[in-house]
């Protein structure tokens, strides 16, 4: 299957946190292939193992990218079946008028967030970006709509992804589709290069949801020796902050700071410069909004590294990206993966060496 | 390698707070600290050792009762993060820094403390308006003299961490200035608490911890894995006894001692603790106060909710300015810290106190 | 809910118990109190209790075990030492209230503070404190402060002319004074500043009692079937620290107890006046939530407790917030060790954040029948 198929299947899979089943379904079909084993565990992580080659003690290795989206569940259905939201996950308020929305209820219904009509809003009405308690889905059901939505059924962004020119695609929840896709072209690549160490490949539940339940929780029951969290940062487009947005089409993130060992870092950067793949360095001094937050912290520390794709329009139902950051992205976390020995991870403790930079 | 030295406990404290606080090191990058820590106290701890996030591990005695002293060794600071065409280069903050101490600041670039500087642009040519506001730090550039963007990225790539220049000095009445006091002073208490007596009946590990600044991150993952019975998070505090400020709103007072706090934005102290350090204070004529603030964190709030919990209490040494480029403090009170942190293992040691 | 006879009874022993529990001083990190007075009533209807490290209260009762007197010498077990105790299913309520800590005390015997919990500075002039010791001191504001900057910081405990204020130093703690009271015609609702979350205490205490245990078997399709014959798995009644604060002690307790399935009793803020705000309703039945301002509880085990409440005739309401102030332990009994699902029950109440919550004796009766049922048929997880 081509990567924007894959792309396009994981973005109508997802959906909010606690309804992240779907698209461990689809990772079992996705990345089984190249798994020994699979399973969901407690909270709904997905967990899949790929058994190095190497001779026991062998390292282990987990690469994490999350399941969950921003979104919406119902909150209240009105008289009149109008639906009532409350946001899952840092939602951009801005876009929220006259958007399409997918309610995943008994069956999945189509609905249009209402907004006022222009001759009944005044030009002080213009300038609000609306609370979301303020705003109402109408799915065009009337009163029916009691029979089909339930309080907490997942209201999502609708639409499908798109080609643009030279190889970009757009469409809903590429963050964090984008870096699912990535694990597994890595597995894959993975299969034909072999690797000493067990890779542990995580679909992980509740990251935008906040406290990233599912990373700290899988970090802590896999015990992985390393960690690579894998997701999407902020793609550059004009008049943004060019400290921290990175260009579509120049490759992945490489995570800088202190939520990333240097060691790891190293590793990563060696492995693209080897591999001839173009990387950016980001710069993250402080909380990276990544799985690897709370995976680093997770029982009595694990080093973590971060591979980002670069995503323009984060958080809205046109996330865009290029195919190629999300191929290098595969790419260099396989040719990573495959360099970790036994050696490196009980290496990770000495903190004695000059830094990697 | 640092012998206890003869002289008092505030010269030797002095002078390995002199040199902690010339050392640089921000979150996630706390080399030249730990390196400095570690040359110091292996000659005399059983075993020194990091984990993965970078905390060092001093420990000392093999008694039955595992106590965990903290001091985190990442300062407030700077990380470039892009390259102007004309050679300045753009950052980013690591920890929490209020922006007007940044204009006009010199400050040391990378572990090679290149110079640089912080400039602004002149005042005069600025509108009225535009004088009474206050840069936000994305707009500031630092300058290392550069000619152009490819001379900035090779001497200092993405991700070089920036610190204040501020040198330590001595003032007048035990008082020292110096950068990054919060929490080197933390950092001297528990180096002076290492080199001192073992205790037959304690595990004491000292602890100097990575990433207190952006999350008191370093101190969790410590606790985890050296399971501590308890453990006191040492750190630096705010101080506010000068003109303007509400008596009731300082904080802490300087020279008044170390501040025991009862509670803090992340953790509430446990209360036995609190009463043993207040009450030895008291018996053994060293000053101490209570911090006056409940709110902010210290490493206590990363320590105990590990494992199955871990009774906690932080004790500060007063420091004024802390989070600005040049922080002040009085090496009674760091004296007084040590005696007190001492005072209060003994007691544990000798099973005065258990929990 | 419709109580019937036994129902009236359960009531007056269920505000009986509320009205004991919320006299009993316990501020944020001083629950020791608490945490006696909550021992000496589940102790004979548990295997055993003690406190942990942090001063949570554990309370385990084995799987099966009737409801009666413990099994004599069974020893204290060490925390988080699991051995042939079995799956456990845990409830939890935080046993502390907000209270006032003492930052600063001025010769005027004016004291200043700082809050700890979930209390809104605005229903703090005027009220009566007590600490520890039963001093009693009054909410002062200082003068020329208007009502848009009112804070803590700005306000005071005036504890009398006294020269060293003896008995109210630096780091003590005063609660509001705990003044209990009934609302309605005969009675049905209740109130008192330290219903958070003494009210999810008493309901957890309730169901450890198995009164509504053996009630809710003997109405089951299932016979003459008790809780004698084995049919509920172990359950662990945690009481936890700090939790009026943030969710906190609660997370060290699962680490320790690794169960299978968690449930989280609080308060909730119900809708009083006004169009804004909460959704849940004061006598509508406990609100099973779906999410908060950073959680969102498990689907299966927000379902179970829906299927629970509808195959029993349990009244219930679904409780969808997007407050980050309504967390619950919840948020850190599921982060705990490799994950525990866990789900919450709130207990409406009106002017939840005010001196004087309100509750619904029926709520709380229904809760604590919603939990009964839930252990004796738990989900499939």
């Amino acid at each position: 299957m081509g990567i924007s198929e894959t792309l396009a299947e994981l973005s109508r899979a997802a959906s909010v946190h606690g309804h992240e089943e779907g698209t461990a379904r689809l990772l079992r079909r996705l990345w089984g292939p190249w798994l020994d084993e699979s399973r969901v565990d407690t909270l709904g992580n997905f967990v899949g193992v790929a058994r190095g080659s190497g001779r026991e003690p062998r390292a282990r290795v987990m690469v994490a990218a999350h399941m969950d989206c921003v979104g919406f569940v119902v909150s209240a259905i009105e008289d009149g079946g109008f639906l009532r939201l409350s946001g899952v996950g840092r939602v951009d308020r801005r876009l929220l008028l006259g958007q399409e929305v997918e309610i995943v209820a008994r069956r999945r219904l189509t609905g249009v967030i209402g907004s006022k009509p222009p001759h009944l809003t005044t030009p002080e009405d213009r300038k609000n970006v609306p609370k979301i308690a303020e705003l109402h889905v109408d799915l065009g059901l009337g009163e029916s709509a009691r029979d089909l939505v339930a309080v907490g059924d997942p209201v999502l962004y609708r639409g499908d992804v798109v080609a643009l020119r030279n190889g970009w695609v757009s469409g809903r929840y590429l963050d964090d589709a984008a870096g699912l896709a990535a694990i597994g072209l890595a597995l894959e690549r993975l299969r034909d290069v072999g690797h000493e160490a067990d890779l542990v490949a995580v679909g992980t539940v509740g990251e935008e949801a906040g406290g990233c339940p599912g990373a700290v929780t899988a970090a802590f029951a896999q015990r992985p020796g390393v960690a690579i969290a894998v997701d999407a940062t902020f793609g550059r487009s004009p008049g943004q902050d060019p400290t921290s947005t990175y260009p579509l089409g120049g490759g992945p993130t490489v995570g800088v700071g202190p939520n990333c060992h240097p060691e790891v870092v190293r590793l990563l950067r060696e492995a693209a410069t080897d591999a001839g793949i173009a990387y950016a360095l980001e710069v993250m001094p402080g909380h990276t909004g990544t799985d690897a937050w709370v995976m680093q912290t997770a029982r009595g520390g694990i080093p973590t590294g971060i591979v980002s794709i670069p995503v323009r329009y984060m958080h809205t139902p046109v996330e865009t990206a290029s195919l190629d950051d999300v191929k290098n992205a595969g790419h260099l976390l396989a040719v990573a993966v495959s360099r970790v020995t036994w050696a490196f991870v009980e290496e990770l403790s000495c903190w004695n060496r000059p830094p990697a930079l | 390698m640092l012998e206890p030295a003869p002289g008092t406990l505030e010269d030797r404290v002095g002078e390995l707070l002199e040199r902690l606080s010339n050392a640089c090191g921000i979150a996630g990058g706390e080399g030249e600290v730990r390196e400095l820590l570690r040359e110091a106290l292996e000659p005399h701890c059983c075993e020194v050792y990091t984990d993965t996030i970078g905390n060092l591990v001093c420990r000392r005695g093999n008694g039955p009762v595992r106590v965990m002293l903290a001091a985190h060794m990442d300062e407030v600071g700077l990380v470039v993060a892009g390259h102007e065409d004309s050679g300045l280069l753009r950052f980013k903050e690591s920890g929490g820094l209020d922006p007007r101490v940044l204009p006009g600041r010199p400050v040391l670039v990378g572990l090679a403390k290149m110079p640089g500087v912080i400039g602004l642009g002149a005042v005069h040519l600025l509108d009225a308006d535009d004088r009474e506001k206050v840069p936000p730090s994305r707009e500031l550039l630092i300058d290392i003299g550069a000619g152009n963007k490819e001379e900035a990225v090779a001497v200092a790539p993405p991700g070089t961490p920036v610190f204040f220049s501020t040198r330590f000095e001595r003032l007048s009445n035990g008082r020292v200035k110096g950068k990054a006091l919060d929490d080197r002073v933390g950092c001297a208490v528990v180096a002076e608490v290492l080199l001192g007596p073992e205790r037959d009946g304690l595990t004491l590990f000292g602890v100097f911890t990575v990433q207190e600044e952006v999350g008191l991150r370093g101190a969790r993952v410590a606790a985890y894995h050296v399971a501590p019975r308890l453990a006191l998070a040492i750190d630096g505090t705010s101080s506010a006894n000068v003109p303007g400020v509400d008596p009731s709103l300082t904080c802490t007072d300087l020279s008044e001692g170390p501040a025991i706090s009862v509670m803090d934005g992340t953790v509430v102290m446990d209360s036995r603790i609190r009463e043993q350090l207040a009450s030895l204070a008291s018996r053994h004529d060293v000053p101490y106060q209570y911090r006056r603030l409940t709110t902010a964190g210290t490493d206590s709030g990363g320590m105990f909710l590990q494992r199955e919990g871990v009774p906690v209490c932080s004790v500060s040494v007063p420091c004024r300015y802390i989070h600005s480029a040049a922080s002040l403090a009085d090496l009674g009170d760091v004296a007084a810290t040590i005696r007190l942190t001492n005072l209060f293992l003994d007691s544990l040691d000798k099973g005065e106190f258990e929990l | 809910m419709t109580p019937d006879a036994g129902g009236l009874e359960g009531l007056a022993t269920l505000r009986d118990l509320l009205d004991r529990l919320t006299r009993v001083y316990g501020p944020p990190g001083r629950e020791a109190g608490i945490a006696r007075e909550i021992a000496a009533i589940i102790g004979p209807h548990v295997d055993e209790t003690w406190t942990d490290a942090l001063g949570n209260l554990i309370a385990v009762k084995a799987a099966g075990a009737a409801a009666g007197p413990p099994a004599p010498g069974s020893g204290r077990p060490r925390p988080g030492d699991r051995a042939g105790r079995g799956p456990l299913i845990m409830l939890s309520a935080h046993m502390d209230q907000a209270g006032l800590v003492v930052t600063s005390a001025a010769r005027d015997g004016f004291l200043r503070f700082g809050v700890a919990g979930d209390l809104d500075v605005m229903a703090l002039p005027g009220q009566r404190v007590v600490n520890a010791l039963g001093i009693l001191g009054v909410v002062g504001v200082d003068e020329g402060v208007g009502k848009q900057d009112l804070a803590s910081q700005k306000m005071y405990i005036d504890v009398g002319d006294t020269e060293e204020t003896e008995g109210a130093a630096l780091g003590d703690v005063f609660c509001l004074e705990p003044r209990t009271g009934d609302l309605g015609p005969g009675g049905g609702k209740f109130t008192s500043p330290a219903l958070d979350n003494r009210a999810g205490c008493a309901v957890l205490l309730e169901v450890a009692k198995g009164l509504y245990l053996s009630k809710a078997a003997g109405r089951a399709d299932r016979g003459s079937r008790g809780p004698g014959d084995a049919l509920f798995p172990g359950v662990a009644f945690v009481f936890t620290v700090q939790g009026a604060i943030a969710p906190r002690g609660a997370r060290t307790a699962a680490f320790a107890l690794e169960p299978v399935l968690g449930i989280t009793v609080d308060l909730t803020p119900a809708r009083s006046s006004g169009k804004e705000g909460s959704r849940v309703e004061v006598g509508k039945g406990p609100a099973i939530r779906v999410k908060d301002g950073d959680y969102v509880a498990p689907p299966r085990v927000r379902e179970a407790l829906v299927e629970t409440a509808r195959k029993c005739g349990i009244p219930y309401q679904l409780d969808v917030s997007s407050a980050d102030e309504d967390a619950a332990d919840a948020s850190v009994v599921q982060v705990a060790g490799a994950g525990v699902p866990t789900g919450v029950v709130g207990l409406p109440a009106r002017h939840a954040r005010s001196s004087s919550p309100v509750v619904d004796l029926h709520d709380l009766e229904a809760t604590v029948e919603l939990l009964s049922r839930l252990l004796l048929e738990p989900p499939e997880l």
